[in-house]
């Protein structure tokens, strides 16, 4: 798949390897996918935007059984060295729509160094909080 | 930056199909930059953020590049037919050269939420052609 997405294309909103085959793999052996995916994204072995997508595509799976490991793979790759592939964490996380992934966001816009990274960050905690529905402040829930 | 120096990656975003790139033109007080989002986003596959770069037409004529009006093929048929624009006789060069023009623009988010809006919007007023949607993408605007 990772193979196959490196020489596809990858353009916003279009169908590429990765969106079609990691949901099934995914739902197959999340567990088995997920520990694979990991060292991949982590030591640099597919390119950044490549780790991006999948990135974004584990905040689109709706799959209950692998909400928790997706998160947590999306939280770990917020601390990445690669702008793009925090970049695709924050848009996995915002897909994810789990306001509880806001503590680890916050961290990460405080941290980032790269100003459009930053901003962007920004933009998924604002929505994750625009999620709570009681209008409680974040910190105090999270 | 001169064009030589122009990273690799920029020109990924900026590829080129028959010497041409389709591009949206927004009216100075951004008027109908919802249109033109809306007409991008309408022509994908799902739902996703989308960035985009706003760069000054009169930027064009000194690389130069010509700018024609031309029909789009996106869902958002009225956009198509008025906001859509062909940056024409494209070479190697003038890419580069446009890369380079474009390389310190500011990059604009807009997050899949906010396209999600914008078509939910565009759909309910009846300016997008279902049939031209991709199926996977309607579904979700329609969930």
């Amino acid at each position: 798949m990772l193979t196959a997405a490196r020489h596809g294309s990858i353009e916003d909103g279009m169908t590429n390897a990765i969106n079609e085959r990691l949901p099934a793999l995914i739902a197959k052996d999340f567990n088995a996918v997920i520990s694979a995916l990991v060292p991949v994204i982590e030591n640099g072995r597919t390119t950044p935007i490549v780790a991006a997508e999948v990135l974004k595509e584990l905040g689109r799976i709706r799959n209950v059984a692998s909400h928790w490991s997706r998160r947590w793979v999306l939280e770990r790759a917020l601390r990445s060295p690669w702008p793009f592939t925090r970049d695709g964490a924050g848009l996995g996380l915002a897909r994810l729509g789990d306001p509880g992934a806001i503590p680890s966001l916050r961290r990460a816009v405080e941290t980032e160094t790269h100003s459009q990274t930053r901003a962007d960050l920004q933009i998924v905690v604002d929505e994750l909080a625009d999620l709570i529905p009681d209008g409680e402040p974040v910190a105090k829930r999270y | 930056m001169a064009a030589a120096d122009v990273p690799a990656d920029a020109l990924t975003d900026l590829r080129a199909d028959h010497n041409e790139l389709s591009v949206w033109r927004v009216e100075p007080d951004l008027a109908n930059l919802d249109v033109a989002l809306a007409a991008l986003a309408s022509n994908r596959h799902h739902l996703d953020k989308l960035d985009y770069t706003l760069l000054d037409e009169a930027t064009l004529p000194g690389i130069p590049i010509k700018c024609v009006r031309s029909d789009g093929s996106t869902p958002y048929l009225a956009a198509n037919a008025t906001v859509h624009r062909d940056l024409i006789e494209l070479t190697v060069q003038k890419v580069a050269r446009l890369a380079e023009q474009m390389i310190g623009l500011q990059r604009v988010r807009v997050s899949e939420k906010q396209v999600e809006r914008l078509l939910r919007e565009a759909l309910e007023r009846g300016a997008l052609d279902r049939t031209r949607m991709a199926s996977k993408l309607l579904s979700e605007l329609e969930s």
